[in-house]
Parts: C-alpha cells; structure tokens; sequence
C-alpha cells in the first residue's frame, strides 16, 4: 500500500509517515505543502491520502475539492486541529472519509487508516481470506490453514496488496507503483522476486495453489480450481 | 386658597408624624432628593404624580376663583336684598290718622325675617334722631356718617346693615305736603351667604377631584401602556446571549423619538460587543489550533518512540526533537502571554512610571537579538538614525517592537538582501520608526490583514520560519497601548514599509 502524507508541520509528518511504514508496512510519501500534495496525488495512485487542513500555498479543504472534483477515489484522512462540528461536516461534506483532530493518538491513527485502506479495497474485515490462506492485516501475520507462515516485509506487503483485492489481475507496474515510494528505483524484477518467494512459502507444499501468473498481464490471487 | 393649604387638607395627624399624606408622598416623589441612595422609583409613578399635582393645582385654582366670584355675586346680591328687605321695614311705618299726623310704627306689616336662626335686626330713627322703633335688641353699631353698608358681629354671628338716611315716609294720606323723613337701619346675618359659598366651594372641589382620580386613572392606564415598548425592548435586550446575538427592535420601539437613541445604542453596544466576543472567540480558537498543532507533534514522537524497542540514538534523536519542539511551544505561549498583557495595559491604562528613553539605543539592542537569525539568512541590517530622539516609554517594551518588525522583515526578505530600520522624529510630538524589507511585498488585498493575529498572508515562509502570525498583532497591541499608530505598505516593488508612530509624551490618561 501506497499512502500520501500532506502536512506542513515536518515533524508532524515524519512521526506520522513512520508510524504508517513501521506499523502498517506502508510505502509514505510526504508533501509539504498543498500544492506539492495535490501534484503528488495526481501523479501517482495511492491508496491513502493523509490531509492536513492549514496548508501553506493550497489549503486542505482546497486540495481536496479539487482532488474529488477530478474524480479520484482514493480515500482521504484529514487530520485537524479545528474539530468544530461545522467544520468536520463540512469536511465530510466535501469528500473527506474519516479525521483525527489533533492532538491525535497514533494508534488510532494508524486504525483508522488501515480502515480507510480496507474499505477503499471493498473489503471490510481486517482479516482477508483467499480459500484457506489467512491475512490478519492488523497483526500483519499470514496463515494457510492453521500453519503460520513468516514472510520478509517486502513478501508480506507484495501478498496484502494481492489479497485485497483477491481474483484480480494486478500487473507488476502496479504492483510496483503500491509498494514502494517515489525514493526508491523501481526495478520490476524485484516483483518477481517477491512472487517467487511467495510461491514458494504459501503455495509450494500445498495441492491448491493460490498465486498465479497471468502471462502479459501480472499476477492474480485465486484458489486453483477456479481456473477453467 | 392656595395649592399648598389644599396639599395639606389631610394634616398628619398628631399620632403619626411619620405617617406622611398622599400629596406629601407625590411631591417627594417628584423631588429627587427623596431617594436618598439609588432607591428604585418607576417612571411612570413620577409622570402619573406629575399629572396629579397638575390636576391639584387646578382644581386649588378653580375653586378659588369659583369662591372669589360667587362670594362677589352673592355680596351684590345680599346688600340688593338688604336693601329691598329695608324698604320694607319702611313701610311699616305709616301716619297717624289725627289731625296733625304723627310717625306710627305698625310691626304687623314687618316681612318675616330673612334667617330664621338668627333674626334681622332693624331700627328705625327720626329725623331727629329719636328712635320710632326697633327690633329685638339694640343695633350696637354706630353706623358711620356717609357709608351705607357696614359690618359687624354681635354674639358671634357676622352681621351685614344698610342704612337709609333721611327717607321720607309716604302713605296713602294724600294731604302731607312735606313727608317726614326717617332713617332706617337694617342688619342681617350673613351666615346664609358664607354657608352657600362653602357650599360652592366643596361642590367644585368635589368635582374636580372627581375629575382628578378619573385622569389620574386614565393617565395611570395610558403611560402604562405608552411604556409598553420601553418593557419590550428589556424584554428582547434580555434575551440576548453570547448563543443569541440577535436584537431586532419592535417597529413601535423605533417609531418612538425617545426611544430611538436607547435602540439605536443598544445596537451600537451590541455590534461592538458581538465584534469583540466573535474577535475573542476567533483569537481562542486559533490559539488552541495553534496549542493542538504543537502538542500533536510532541505527542506523535512520543508514541511513534513507543511503538517498537528501538537503538539508543533514535532515542535520542526523539528527546531531541521534543525538547525543541516544547522549546516552539514556549515560544508560542510567551508570545499569547505577552500579548494578553499588553491588552490589559490598554485597558487599564499603563500603571508602570515611564521615563525617558532613546530611541536608537532600544534599535541597536533589537538588531543584536535578530543578528543571528539575520546572518543565518545572509540579510543585512541597517540602522539610519541622524539624531537622537527620545521618547517617553519603557526600553523593553520599544524593543519587542522593534524586534517583532526586524523578524518579521527578515523572514520576509530574500537571501542576500537588506533591511533598513529608520528613525526619525518630525518635530511635532511624534516620534517615527519605520522597517523596510527587501522582499516581493504583501499583496493589496492582505494588507488590512497583517496585523491580524494567528493571520499568515503566506504560511509556507512564517511556518517553515518558525513564526505563528502573533509578532505583527504584539507589534500593533503594543504600539497601540502607548497611543500611537502602525501601518503597513508596499514600497512600489521594493518591498514593504511597516512605519511605528509614537507620541513623544504620553498622556497620563490612567491618572484621569
């Protein structure tokens, strides 16, 4: 998962974006500045937009209609100090899905995007399932069948963002694109890698497999006998 | 008879001196010193008192006149009737029927009297003077050559007599050539004509103190009802609240030309009132959007410290960072502090001794405390200053100008560039002191904005420097607590002017 961090405050920022890497295995990028927020935002898809509302050059609320009037959908967290009732419905009211008011709790924080994460895949439970393979995406733990299964970090975040959105077909430049920040160079056989070591971890001693190659296309997360 | 005698017809009785009488009640009433110390009174008593001693007044006069005139009447009218009363007397003196007639008086041919408790007294004289005849008792007046009426009281009982001289008696008998002549005297009591007149007096003041309970009560119901809007405009100015700022005076209450000054203050309260809870209200909640900012940010490191066991120097990396940060957040608390205080100052007028101060000195220390940061942004700073000019102020509190102004025009000024600080006096009171930066300037339509607190025209450069909006509103309050004037403009391109007016002597307005 990719997550934006719009916010002025630097250190406010770091805390947040580490909390969001740490915690929840994010890829964070940071902007500044609202104008440098919504460039990003544009550019780029993520999976989650982090907000603050006083922003130098273009102010959240700002940003935000002009992010929701061009038509992305990627969830937006707001965080404000101003937690007025008028102003969180007007926030709401402008395309916001959730906020923290500041002075906020991370843990919380870090919940409500993870929630906000869930439901902009379609998915409700925080534990994703694909026929007997087991995701907990709040303990960041993986189990197929009742055996855990410990994944490197990188495998783990190849195989919840496959699982969030099980029987689609995700090619590697997305894959890439969800995975990793704009600081890293992106190298597309590095996907590769990870897969491989997924296959070998997940579906390897099992007779359903569950990750498959779509040749041209990318990679799909699907019981086998689905496959006609 | 006066207003006053009527005032008092009711005399406090000897029991109780205390015990004062209506009308004692309604002048003091209507005299203010009868409230001693803010005792509460009602408008419409005093206008309703007002109306009743009008309306004394002239019934006092009305029936003051009505007596004078009826008793003047009446007078006319009785010594007309003594006359006639007199004549008939008279003529009950007739002559004898022998050959040389004499005087005969017949009291059979006397009318009855005119009061029957106290009976007419006449008596009859020749022309001699030797009495023919008279009533009762002797008249005891010597009724005065040349007057026809006079007046006396015999017993106690007021008398009133005519006298006619020198009448000559005429009777049927045809052959007396010279009729004798008689004087007649003649008194009645005028008690009659004193019982009407009291009689007229209590029917007019009878009614018109009739007539003053029926306008007391009509004037009692109208001013009542007249001061109907006053109580409606309480009722809405009552109702209002800090959640309730609406006042929309009733028609009737603007209508009103001695309310219109009461509404038209009211609202004029209200507004200023409403404008500097909503200021106050607006300066709390970004003071607290400002207090929430930086307590996240303290908060989050710590949390994000907490989250998982982490080597030695990222812990100290963390304490670091916090112990800067609190370091802002004392710094943005300091700033509210100061700011509230100079506040008080203007509200309570500055209660510290000023003495005398110079001018350039308390520059040269602000440039000094700005230096660093100056350097750190490779910008220069000048001093122009020709003379000395001194001022009647505190040196710190010049300097937190000084150096609020210098900050601010540092930030503001691009890498490489100068600020001028000017000081000058212009010989009439004022001392001026302006900071031109070198930067893009403040665009037009922020200008009447600067000094508006937490107010950033471009938050990217005060925040990233560390700034939270309040130097320029500390500036402001502060100048303006010392009675003087600051404003902002752009110099053409060249940046900004800030220009600080100060007057040379304050006035002590605190000791007035």
């Amino acid at each position: 998962m990719r997550v934006l961090v719009v916010e002025d405050e630097k250190r406010l920022a770091e805390n947040v974006a580490r909390a969001l890497r740490e915690n929840a295995g994010y890829a964070v990028d940071v902007a500044g500045d609202g104008e440098e927020g919504l460039y990003l935002a544009e550019s780029s898809n993520y999976d989650l937009m982090v907000l603050d509302l006083m922003l130098p050059k273009l102010d959240g609320p700002s940003l935000l209609d002009r992010y929701r009037k061009k038509g992305h959908a990627t969830p937006v967290l707001v965080l404000t100090a101003r937690d007025e009732k008028e102003n969180v419905v007007r926030l709401l009211n402008a395309g916001a899905d959730d906020y923290v008011s500041k002075p906020f709790d991370l843990g919380e924080f870090l919940a409500r995007a993870k929630a906000l994460v869930r439901r902009g895949k379609g998915q409700r439970s925080p534990v994703l399932s694909v026929a007997d393979l087991q995701l907990n995406t709040i303990e960041r733990t993986v189990k197929r069948g009742q055996k855990e299964i410990a994944l490197v970090p990188m495998e783990y975040r190849v195989l919840e963002y496959l699982a969030h959105r099980p029987r689609a077909v995700i090619s590697k430049s997305e894959l890439l694109e969800h995975l990793y920040d704009y600081n890293w160079e992106k190298f597309s056989n590095v996907i590769e890698v990870y897969i491989s070591g997924l296959r070998r971890k997940i579906d390897s001693n099992y007779a359903v497999k569950l990750i498959h190659t779509v040749r041209g296309h990318g990679y799909v997360l699907r019981p086998e006998r689905e496959r006609t | 008879m006066t207003a006053g005698s009527w005032l008092q017809i009711e005399p406090a009785a000897s029991s109780a001196r205390a015990k004062r009488t209506i009308a004692q009640r309604l002048l003091a009433t209507l005299r203010r010193e009868a409230r001693p110390t803010g005792r509460p009174f009602s408008l419409a008593g005093r206008i309703i008192a007002s109306v009743i001693v009008c309306q004394l007044v002239l019934t006092a006069a009305l029936t003051t006149v009505a007596v004078l005139y009826a008793r003047l009447e009446l007078g006319r009218g009785f010594d007309a009737a003594l006359n006639g009363w007199a004549a008939n007397t008279l003529a009950a003196v007739r002559y004898t029927e022998t050959e040389v007639p004499d005087l005969l008086f017949d009291p059979s041919l006397i009318p009855p009297s005119s009061n029957s408790r106290h009976p007419d007294l006449f008596e009859i004289r020749r022309s001699n003077g030797e009495l023919l005849a008279r009533s009762a008792g002797p008249l005891p007046v010597e009724v005065k050559e040349g007057a026809t009426y006079g007046n006396f009281v015999l017993n106690g009982i007021p008398y009133r007599a005519i006298v006619l001289r020198q009448v000559p008696v005429l009777d049927r008998e045809e052959n007396i050539s010279v009729p004798a002549r008689v004087t007649v005297i003649y008194a009645a009591s005028r008690v009659g004509l004193h019982e009407r007149l009291v009689q007229l007096g209590v029917s007019v003041a009878g009614v018109g103190l009739l007539l003053l309970f029926i306008v007391s009560a009509v004037a009692a119901w109208r001013v009542r009802r007249g001061l109907e809007p006053l109580r409606e405009l309480a009722g809405l100015a009552g109702a209002i609240s800090v959640l309730n700022w609406e006042f929309r005076p009733p028609a009737e209450a603007s209508m009103a030309r001695e309310l219109a000054p009461l509404t038209s203050a009211i609202e004029t309260v209200l507004d200023r009132l409403q404008q500097s809870f909503r200021q106050q209200r607006d300066f709390t909640s970004d003071a607290a959007h400002e207090l929430k900012t930086s307590v996240a940010i303290v908060k989050s490191t710590l949390q994000s410290l907490l989250q998982q066991p982490r080597p030695e120097h990222e812990y100290r990396a963390g304490l670091e960072s916090m112990l800067e940060d609190c370091g802002r957040l004392e710094d943005l608390l300091g700033r509210m502090l100061r700011l509230a205080r100079i506040e008080q100052w203007a509200e309570n007028g500055m209660n510290h001794k000023l003495g005398t101060t110079e001018v350039t000195s308390t520059c040269e220390a602000a440039i000094s405390r700005i230096q660093a940061l100056a350097e750190a942004r490779n910008i220069q700073i000048e001093l122009i200053a020709p003379r000395e000019v001194h001022l009647q102020a505190d040196p710190e509190d010049l300097e937190v100008i000084w150096v609020n102004l210098l900050e601010n025009a540092v930030q503001y000024s691009p890498p490489g560039s100068k600020v001028a600080i000017h000081v000058e006096s212009n010989g009439g009171g004022t001392a001026c002191v302006s900071v031109q930066d070198s930067g893009s300037g403040i665009p037009e339509e922020q200008l009447p904005h600067v000094f508006q607190r937490f107010y950033r025209g471009d938050p990217s450069r005060s925040r990233a420097t560390g700034g939270f909006g309040l130097g320029l509103a500390i500036c402001e309050a502060m100048v303006t607590a010392y009675g003087g004037q600051i404003r902002a403009a752009n110099r053409d391109g060249q940046g900004t002017e800030m220009r600080v007016q100060l007057p040379i002597k304050r006035y002590e307005l605190s000791s007035v």
